[in-house]
């Protein structure tokens, strides 16, 4: 019978899962498309952690992984926005890439580890 | 084209290495997600002061270990599919190529990815592609050359058999022919009969040319032209030779026979026979220039015939590094003939 607790390490490990197989994918795969809807979900997980860490830094008394949280989040937006602005580029859709995944790793420390 | 001179890799071994990247990835993911769960589990159980007995300790091991082994080979198959999936996408694009293919489509290429045997095989679909479309073209001029040279034989074997039917006719119409006129009628019976059978020759054994050197050609161009006027005497024919000078020359006679045979052709259909009709033959820097001019009468019928006679004779100067140059219009009507390097 699973507890409370083997359910929350469940839902746990399986948000790093995704988390981890959206990044992984958004590097690895040649396709332009695939890599962008790979971004979008990225980004979008990104913002959730922001969420989640801010919560638990403000809720918990520890504000400056609140603070942290919300610069994830401001991160992942602004990468989304550069993305969406740049769209030819190359290597600015490289950034915005890197910046999302950093950030999304950042929270998940700054919401579970820190 | 596929750059030969690095060494192609082989596809075996570019899935070997998707497996390994997708296992060692898979494995990276699988340590950091079970750690650090079980870190942060025991920091909770720590900072909340609960202790769990062995039962428990076990169960949230096996459930941390259980679902971290899931994860992970959930991820290696996505990762392995996400990357796999542009060999497969490449293997469509191929097989399209094959459809298009079938299809006669000669024009499409397949787009060459990669340097393994994917791409060897699209090469081969291009080239082999390319050849289709090349033997194809070559198909298809072939039957336009020999559509053509039959029209042209057939068009030109028409002039003789008038002659014949002309020359029959008017012994049978004629009384008291004398032995000299049936003579003479029999001869150019036999001849034009002989021209129509080297005509046949080449409809049936291909155009082979019979060349003859001859040391005074002017004597062969005088004898075509006697016969050019006898076939047209019903026209007024007016012959300028003063340009013509004594050269030898290596022509196939029954060619020269044909030119003028169309000559006389296109003349007795389509010229008017109220005005001169011109022939100038004159040799001039090794090249010999034979120029027929007539008005065009007024009902002018049968267009394609005519074409077909000056395309007959365009094909035959050809053969000689020659030209043909035609200038007509509602009135006139021109040919200028042109044989170079005599």
């Amino acid at each position: 019978m699973l507890t409370g607790l083997d359910l929350l390490v469940i839902v746990f490990m399986i948000l790093v899962g995704i988390i981890a197989l959206s990044i992984s994918l958004m590097f690895l795969l040649k396709n332009e498309k695939a890599k962008k809807i790979f971004f979008y979900i990225t980004s979008i997980l990104a913002l959730y952690i922001a969420y989640v860490a801010t919560r638990i830094g403000f809720v918990s008394g520890y504000p400056v992984n609140g603070i942290l949280g919300i610069l994830v989040g401001l991160v992942a937006i602004a990468g989304f926005v550069l993305e969406r602005v740049f769209r030819k580029n190359d290597k600015v859709f490289l950034i915005s890439r890197i910046s999302s995944a950093s950030v999304i790793v950042l929270g998940l420390l700054t919401a579970f580890i820190i | 084209m596929l750059n030969r001179n690095n060494k192609s890799r082989r596809l075996s071994l570019e899935i070997l290495f998707l497996v390994s990247i997708s296992l060692i990835i898979s494995l990276i993911i699988f340590f950091v997600i079970t750690y650090s769960t079980r870190g942060i589990v025991e920091e909770y159980l720590f900072n909340n002061e609960i202790v769990l007995d062995d039962y428990e300790y076990y169960s949230i091991e096996n459930t941390i270990f259980t679902c971290g082994l899931i994860i992970s080979v959930i991820i290696f198959i996505s990762i392995f599919l996400g990357l796999f999936s542009e060999k497969i996408a490449y293997i469509k694009t191929i097989t399209n190529g094959i459809k298009e293919l079938q299809i006669n489509n000669y024009d499409h290429k397949v787009e060459l990815k990669g340097n393994n045997e994917l791409t060897e095989l699209a090469n081969s679909i291009n080239f082999l592609s390319k050849q289709e479309k090349e033997v194809k073209e070559k198909e298809e001029k072939l039957s336009k050359e020999k559509e053509e040279l039959i029209r042209n034989l057939s068009h030109d074997i028409r002039t003789p058999l008038t002659s014949i039917i002309s020359y029959t006719e008017l012994m049978s119409n004629k009384e008291n022919l004398s032995d000299k006129e049936k003579n003479e009628y029999f001869n150019l019976i036999l001849k034009k009969s002989k021209q129509i059978k080297d005509l046949t020759d080449v409809l049936l054994e291909g155009n082979k040319k019979e060349l003859s050197t001859f040391e005074d050609a002017t004597l062969l161009i005088k004898q075509l032209v006697d016969e050019f006027e006898d076939s047209l005497e019903s026209f007024n024919i007016n012959i300028d030779l003063s340009r013509l000078n004594k050269f030898s020359w290596t022509v196939d006679v029954n060619e020269l026979i044909r030119i003028f045979d169309n000559l006389i052709s296109n003349i007795k259909k389509y010229a008017s026979n109220e005005d001169t009709i011109d022939l100038i033959i004159e040799n001039t820097n090794n090249s010999l220039v034979i120029t027929q001019r007539n008005t065009i009468k007024e009902n002018k019928d049968e267009q394609e015939h005519h074409n077909i006679g000056i395309s007959s004779i365009k094909k035959i100067v050809q053969g000689y590094q020659g030209n043909v140059v035609i200038n007509e219009n509602e009135k006139t009507f021109e040919i200028i003939i042109t044989f170079l390097n005599l």
